[in-house]
């Protein structure tokens, strides 16, 4: 019986470990998923197994924006609707879908898949930054966005392109920092109010 | 050391991670405990009352709850945001190389006060002053000291022969400064200015003000930061990470990196 045992436990053990590679993911979470998984109808599992393969075979990046896509260049780049003198730079592709979801931007995007973080060697040239700099070349771009979290790495990141391309482009302005909607006065931190002060604007 | 269930510290964070699904994981150095890795709960979410209290390159005042494999931030309450640090993206490259010195050359749970007043009064000055690259290496010299690691720089390491002026080497390897007589012992010793151990050694034991009011011609700068660096790189037996950022913005330079491989 123990024979019988131990190589079904093997790739239950891998899957495990599959998960807990995965981002937001700890090892009480990868042991419920595979678990979840080996009680799962074979045809459910091989739904799921095959919609993977799809995602890494079908997607890629769009030249143009560099957001992940089914075509290239991608729907939001080839839209006429959308305004082309402006590109909003972003840190990761979830958060094009967060900005699209306020309908409030119809400009382009850039995404840099990542930020700058010196202290783990990710420097200014592991983002798509020569990419942006290409976009920005023939001139026709009036204004640049930088949307980078509101955190150092962020910080740092949007310091830095500002410094690459305000040479090049008559506008570059940073999505306003400040006070979270449904936060308290009194728990903000220093840096977050200073900004927030600093970026007040008429009633 | 064992810990309190539940402690008051003042600290300032090193590095955030992410964890989890709105958490992060902090390399923090305490005024007292030394260096701890620990957990902020939520705190990427844009509503925590913690986020912005325990950003990189913060010193709070903070109460941790300890935890079975990893303690818990339950509060945390600026003392020192060092805004002036983190608006200037030179500062900012110099405020990091710090912080990324101090995770490496302090152990986990190893208390060293010195070095923690050390890295307080860095960020402090590296936001304000013109001079940040001489204040950097004051600061790599004292924080070698403080954790017992500061070169020989009086007399030969090897022999303790009075050095010559003029007429003696350095090796990272050795430890300290050599004569011409002990340089085949070590195959890094290279030749050292008398000038520039004389700025070695008074910034390894001036107090910041008085080596930012040192002037320093360029060339004898460079001299100076190639020894810090050799004897950083033997001692961490690898190159500090954020020094490829911190040269690439440094000096109001031109971004080579990026506009070079454009072109
Ligand atoms: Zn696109
Ligand atoms: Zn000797």
């Amino acid at each position: 019986m123990n024979s019988d045992f131990l190589p079904a436990a093997a790739p239950v053990a891998d899957l495990i470990e599959e998960f807990h590679k995965l981002p937001g993911i700890g090892s009480k979470s990868a042991q419920r998923l595979t678990y979840y998984l080996v009680r799962m109808p074979q045809e459910e599992a091989r739904k799921l197994a095959e919609t993977i393969l799809a995602v890494k075979e079908r997607i890629i990046f769009c030249s143009q924006c560099q957001n992940i896509s089914e075509v290239d260049p991608c729907p939001i780049c080839t839209n006429p609707e959308r305004d082309r003198s402006m590109i909003c730079v972003l840190e990761e592709p979830l958060d094009v879908l967060a900005l699209e979801r306020t309908h409030c931007y119809k400009g382009l995007y850039h995404v840099l898949h990542g930020a700058i973080s010196p202290m783990n060697g990710i420097g200014p040239e592991e983002l798509r930054l020569r990419e942006l700099l290409d976009r920005l070349k023939d001139g026709s771009v009036q204004e640049v966005v930088l949307a980078t979290n509101p955190n150092l790495e962020g910080e740092a990141t949007a310091m830095y392109i500002h410094r690459l391309i305000s040479p090049l482009i008559p506008k570059v302005t940073r999505l306003a920092r400040g006070l979270p909607v449904g936060g308290d006065l009194e728990y903000a931190d220093e840096v977050t109010l200073t900004r927030a002060f600093q970026g007040r604007q008429e009633f | 050391m064992p810990r309190p269930h539940v402690y008051n510290t003042q600290a300032i964070v090193l590095r955030s991670s992410p964890l989890g699904e709105a958490d992060r994981l902090l390399t923090i150095f305490t005024s007292d405990l030394g260096k701890l890795r620990v957990s902020a709960r939520g705190v990427r979410r844009p509503t925590s009352k913690l986020g912005g209290h325990l950003d990189p390159l913060t010193c709070s005042a903070i109460t941790v709850a300890r935890g079975k494999t990893l303690d818990t931030i339950t509060s945390a309450d600026t003392l020192k945001s060092f805004l002036p640090l983190k608006s200037d993206l030179e500062r900012l490259a110099h405020g990091l190389y710090l912080a990324e010195l101090v995770d490496a050359l302090n152990p986990l749970e190893a208390p060293n006060s010195s070095a923690y007043s050390l890295l307080l009064e860095g960020l402090e000055g590296l936001g304000g002053t013109s001079n940040p690259d001489l204040l950097l290496r004051h600061l790599e010299l004292r924080l070698l000291a403080h954790t017992g690691f500061l070169p020989e720089l009086h007399s030969c390491v090897e022999c303790h022969a009075a050095l010559t002026p003029g007429n003696h080497l350095f090796s990272p390897q050795a430890g300290g400064v050599l004569c011409p007589t002990c340089r085949p012992l070590h195959a890094d010793a290279v030749h050292l200015s008398v000038e520039a151990l004389k700025v070695v050694r008074y910034l390894s034991s001036a107090t910041g003000e008085s080596a930012i009011r040192l002037r320093v011609p360029k060339p004898l700068a460079r001299e100076v930061a190639g020894l810090t660096s050799a004897f950083l790189r033997h001692v961490l037996e690898r190159e500090v990470r954020s020094l490829a950022f911190l040269r690439l913005v440094g000096h109001g330079a031109p971004d080579e990196a990026v506009s070079s491989a454009s072109s």
